[in-house]
C-alpha cells in the first residue's frame, strides 16, 4: 500500500495549497476593491496657484463641512468616456467644499436594475439620479432624503431655483408634501431632424419639399434616377426618430399617438384626427411604390447606417448630429465621394403647421440624496454647491481658460478642443457628464457649432415649440399609466405597419375597428388621464 | 467492403449538408475577426463581409490600453477558479453523503434541494441577504449565493450511487477515515462527472455579469462581462446622451472585445471537449 501511504501526503499538502492559493486570491482582490481612496489628503491636490482667490470671486466659503468628507456617486459608465478618478473639476470642488466625491460607476447596460435593486433594498449611494416618479414614490417611503426641511437654512440655490421653476419643485414633491430630488435642466432646443443628401438634391436639382405632396414628388424623382434603391428610410417606426411620429405631425399636427396638441392646448389621440387616414394613405403610397424602404419597421441602428451610408437611400429623419456625423464616416468610407448629408425643414400637410416640440427644459431624473447619508446637512449643502453658479459651472463647463472662456461674453467651450468635443470633455474632464451635472442646457449653450451645424439650427429654431409642461401623475395614474401605455403602443405600430405594408387594406370598417379597439385598450382613459394631470399642473403654476 | 451506389450518394449529401453547417457555425466568427480588424467606417458601411478591407490594428489598441480589460480579465479568471475549486468540493461533500443508503434523513435533505428547483428566493431577499451577511462588494457575493447548483447536485450523487461499495469497504478496511475515502478513493473514480460540473461551473461563472452587476460597486472589481457588456451594447439611458458624443467611438472595438474575452475559451475548449461528451451520458448506465 505504498500508494496511499505516499499520496496521502501528498493530498493533504494539494489540499492545504489549494485552499491557500484560493484564499490568497480571493482576497487580494478585496484589498483591492476596500484600499479605495476615501478621505484622502487635501495635500494630493495639485496646481493650487490656477485656483486664484480672485476666480470668480469667490470670497465667502463654500465648505460643506470642516473636515474632509466622502460622498459616494451612482453614475452610468459610457463606453466612449469612462468615468475616472482624477476628474479636474472635482479636485476643485473638493477644494472650495471639502467634499470628496467617489463615483460609483455601472455599465449603462445595467442601470436601471442596479438602481431599483438599490432603492428596493434601501441601499442607495450618496448621490443618485432617479426618475421624478421614483423621487416621489420612494422619496415618501423613506428611502431618499426630504430636502424641504433642510431648503431654508442650508440650500439658498435650491430654493431659488424651486422659487423660478415651480414646474420642477411640483414634478419631485411627493404625497406627504416632501421635495426629494433636484430636477437637472436641459435647457430649450430641438433634437431632430429631416436628412437628406445634399450633393444629390444639388445634383439633380430638387428643391427642399414643404408638404408630403412634395416630399412624394421629390422622392419620385430620386427613385427615378436610383430605380433599384428606397429613397426613404427610417430607423425603426416607434420613439423620437421612426417613421410614424414624423408623419402623424405631419398629417395630424399631433406629434406622436397620444400628445398635447399646441393649438388647443390638450392631449389628444392622433386617430382621432382626420389626418390620420390621410398619413395611413400616404406612407402607404410610398411603400407601394417602393419610394419607402420595406425593412423600415425592423430596422436597428447599424442597418439603418448603413444604408444611407452606402447610398441605398437618400433621405432619412434622425438626430441632428447625425448630418456631421454621416458626412464623416462617408468620408471616412471612401465610398462616395462628395457625400453630403444635410437637414431639411419639416413638412406639413395643408391646415397643419409645422412644428417640432422642444427637448424637455427637465431632464427625466433629478438629483437625489439617500435618506441614509452620514452627514445630511453637508449633502445638501454640497447639492447645493453644485447648483449654484460657481458649482454647475465646473460641471457643466470646466476650469475657466482650460476647457472654456468668456472671451465672447458668453461661455464658449475652447476652439483648441476641436469640434463635437462631447467625448473630450466627458472622458477627460467630467464636464456634461450625464447623471452628473444639473445643468445640460448650459452645456448646450457653450458649444461651438460648426458653419453647419449653425445653419441648421436657424433652419428649425423657428418652428420649435416650448416642450409640453411635465405631468405629475398620483400614484394611481402612474399605474394605470405603465400598465397601459405600452400596451396600446405597441397594439398601434403593429396595427399601423399593417395598414402602411398593406396587410390590412385601409378602409373605413378597418380603421374604425382599428380606433375601437385602441379606446379598448385604454386610449381615451390615458388622455383623459393626461388632461386632468394637466389641469392641476396649470393650476398650480398660476 | 462493396459501398452501394445509394449509400454513397447519402454519404455525399450528409458531407455537404454538414459542410454548410459548418460554414453557417463558423462564418459568425470569423466575421468578428474580419471586422476587428478592418477599417471602422467600411464595417459601418457594410462592405466587410467576410475577408476584412483597410486594415487596421486601431480597435486592438483602444480596448489593450484599457487599464480596466486587465483587471476585469484577472477578476474573472479570480472568480472562475474559486468559484470551480469550492463548487466541487462542497457539491461533492453534499452528494456522497446523500448517496448512502443508510444516511438518517437522506429523504428529508433531498426533498428540500429537489425544492429549490422549484422555488427560488427572489432577487430582493437574496440581496438583503447578501447584503445583511456584509458581503457587498467583495468575492463571496459572487461565490457563494450559486455554490451549490441542485442540478451537479443530483448528478454527482447519481454519479456515486452507482460506484461500487466495495471499493470504500476496502479502503476503510485499511484505515481510511470518511474524509479520506472520499478524496482519495471516490473524487478520482469521478474524474468525468467532476470534469464536467467543473466545466458547466467554470462556463458559468465566466459568462455570469447580473451577480456582478448587483453586488459589486467598485469598477476594480468587475469582471469581464460588464467590460464587454458596456462597450457592445450601447448605453440604454437617456437617448439625447447616446448620440450627443460617441463621435470617438470605434465600432469596431465591439469586435475585438469579443474577440479578446473569448479567446481563451474558445483556445481550452477543444481540449477538454471530448469530457464534455463522456459527461453528458453520466446519465445513461455505467458497466
Amino acid at each position: 500500500m505504498k500508494t496511499i501511504k505516499g499520496s496521502r501526503h501528498f493530498g493533504r499538502a494539494a489540499l492545504l495549497i489549494t485552499m491557500t492559493a484560493m484564499l490568497v486570491s480571493a482576497c487580494s482582490g478585496e484589498n483591492g476593491g476596500n484600499g479605495g481612496n476615501r478621505n484622502t489628503s487635501p495635500a494630493k491636490i495639485e496646481g493650487s496657484d490656477s485656483n486664484a482667490p480672485g476666480e470668480g470671486g469667490q470670497t465667502d466659503s463654500a465648505l460643506v463641512s470642516d473636515k474632509p468628507i466622502t460622498f459616494k456617486w451612482l453614475v452610468p459608465d459610457r463606453r466612449e468616456a469612462p468615468v475616472r478618478k482624477d476628474w479636474a473639476i472635482f479636485d476643485r470642488i473638493f477644494e472650495r467644499t471639502n467634499a470628496r466625491i467617489e463615483f460609483e460607476p455601472v455599465p449603462s447596460d445595467g442601470v436601471t436594475e442596479k438602481k431599483q435593486i438599490m432603492i428596493a433594498t434601501n441601499s442607495v449611494t450618496d448621490f443618485m439620479t432617479v426618475p421624478h416618479a421614483d423621487a416621489r414614490l420612494y422619496g415618501n417611503e423613506g428611502v431618499f432624503l426630504d430636502l424641504s426641511s433642510y431648503i431654508d437654512e442650508h440650500a439658498p440655490h435650491i430654493k431659488a431655483y424651486f422659487e423660478e421653476y415651480p414646474a420642477a419643485k411640483a414634478l419631485v414633491t411627493g404625497e406627504d408634501g416632501g421635495v426629494y430630488s433636484v430636477p437637472g435642466l436641459e435647457g430649450l432646443g430641438f433634437n431632430y431632424n429631416w436628412i437628406v443628401r445634399q450633393d444629390l438634391m444639388e445634383e439633380y436639382g430638387l428643391k427642399s419639399p414643404d408638404t408630403p405632396e412634395q416630399l412624394y414628388e421629390m422622392l419620385k424623382a430620386f427613385k427615378e434616377r436610383n430605380p433599384d434603391k428606397y429613397p426613404l428610410v427610417t430607423q425603426g417606426v416607434g420613439g423620437t426618430t421612426g417613421l410614424y411620429k414624423v408623419m402623424l405631425r405631419a398629417f395630424t399636427g399631433i406629434e406622436g399617438y397620444i400628445q398635447l396638441e399646441p393649438e388647443s392646448g390638450e392631449y389628444k389621440f392622433a386617430g382621432d384626427h382626420p389626418g390620420f387616414v390621410d398619413s395611413l394613405e400616404y406612407m402607404n403610397k410610398l411603400y407601394n411604390e417602393k419610394l419607402l424602404d420595406p425593412e423600415f419597421a425592423i430596422l436597428n441602428g447599424a442597418q439603418w447606417e448603413e444604408r444611407m451610408l452606402t447610398g441605398k437611400s437618400f433621405v432619412t429623419y434622425h438626430w441632428k448630429t447625425r448630418n456631421q456625423l454621416l458626412t464623416d464616416r462617408a468620408a471616412e468610407a471612401g465610398l462616395i465621394p462628395g457625400y453630403n448629408a444635410n437637414a431639411m425643414l419639416e413638412i406639413a400637410a395643408s391646415g397643419i403647421k409645422k412644428y417640432q416640440y422642444s427637448r424637455d427644459i427637465f431632464s427625466t431624473g433629478g438629483i437625489a440624496i439617500s435618506a441614509n447619508v452620514k452627514d445630511k446637512v453637508a449633502a445638501v449643502k454640497l447639492l447645493d454647491y453644485l447648483l449654484s453658479e460657481e458649482g454647475s459651472d465646473y460641471l457643466a463647463l470646466g476650469i475657466d481658460g482650460e476647457t472654456y472662456d468668456r472671451s465672447e461674453g458668453a461661455p464658449k467651450f475652447l476652439e483648441s478642443l476641436g469640434p463635437a468635443p462631447y467625448d473630450k470633455l466627458r472622458g477627460e474632464y467630467g464636464i456634461w457628464y450625464p447623471e452628473i451635472s444639473l445643468n445640460m442646457g448650459k452645456s448646450r449653450e457653450a458649444e461651438r457649432l460648426s458653419e453647419k451645424a449653425q445653419a441648421i439650427e436657424e433652419l428649425y429654431l423657428p418652428i420649435v415649440l416650448p416642450a409640453p409642461a411635465p405631468l405629475v401623475l398620483t400614484d394611481e395614474e402612474n399605474e394605470i399609466n405603465k400598465e397601459k401605455l405600452n400596451n396600446l403602443t405597441v397594439y398601434i405600430e403593429e396595427k399601423m405597419t399593417e395598414f402602411v405594408v398593406g396587410r390590412t387594406p385601409i378602409t373605413a370598417p378597418n380603421i374604425q375597428a382599428f380606433i375601437e379597439q385602441c379606446k379598448k385598450l385604454g386610449a381615451q382613459e390615458l388622455i383623459d388621464m393626461y388632461n386632468t394631470a394637466r389641469g392641476r399642473t396649470n393650476a398650480s403654476n398660476s | 467492403m462493396k459501398v452501394s451506389w445509394s449509400s454513397r450518394l447519402f454519404d455525399t449529401g450528409n458531407v455537404l449538408f454538414m459542410l454548410l453547417l459548418c460554414a453557417a457555425m463558423i462564418y459568425p466568427i470569423v466575421f468578428v475577426f474580419s471586422a476587428s480588424i478592418s477599417s471602422p467606417a467600411l464595417v459601418s458601411s457594410g462592405q466587410v463581409k467576410l475577408m476584412p478591407q483597410g486594415l487596421t490594428w486601431i480597435a486592438y489598441e483602444r480596448i489593450l490600453a484599457l487599464p480596466e480589460l486587465w483587471s476585469s480579465y484577472w477578476n474573472t479568471i479570480r472568480y472562475t477558479v474559486v468559484q470551480t475549486a469550492l463548487t466541487l468540493l462542497v457539491t461533492s461533500m453534499m452528494a456522497y453523503p446523500l448517496a448512502k443508503r443508510w444516511l438518517p434523513g437522506r429523504r428529508i435533505i433531498l426533498l428540500l434541494a429537489a425544492f429549490t428547483l422549484l422555488f427560488n428566493g427572489g432577487l430582493i431577499p437574496t440581496f438583503l441577504v447578501v447584503q445583511k451577511l456584509g458581503m457587498l462588494n467583495s468575492i463571496w457575493a459572487i461565490v457563494l449565493p450559486t455554490l451549490v447548483n441542485t442540478w451537479y447536485l443530483f448528478i454527482m450523487r447519481t454519479f456515486f450511487e452507482a460506484l461500487p461499495s466495495e471499493l470504500e469497504d476496502a479502503a476503510t478496511i485499511d484505515g481510511c477515515g470518511s474524509f479520506g475515502v472520499l478524496l482519495r478513493i471516490v473524487i478520482p473514480l469521478s474524474m468525468p462527472v467532476m470534469l464536467t460540473v467543473g466545466l458547466f461551473t467554470a462556463v458559468g461563472q465566466w459568462n455570469s455579469f447580473f451577480d456582478a452587476l448587483i453586488y459589486l460597486n467598485d469598477r476594480s472589481m468587475y469582471p469581464l462581462q460588464i467590460l464587454l457588456r458596456n462597450i457592445i451594447i450601447a448605453g440604454s439611458g437617456s437617448e439625447s446622451y447616446v448620440d450627443e458624443g460617441g463621435g470617438t467611438f470605434v465600432e469596431t472595438v465591439k469586435y475585438s472585445t469579443m474577440i479578446i474575452a473569448t479567446l481563451p475559451i474558445l483556445c481550452v475548449y477543444p481540449f477538454i471537449q471530448k469530457y464534455f461528451v463522456q459527461g453528458s451520458m453520466i446519465g445513461g448506465i455505467k458497466g
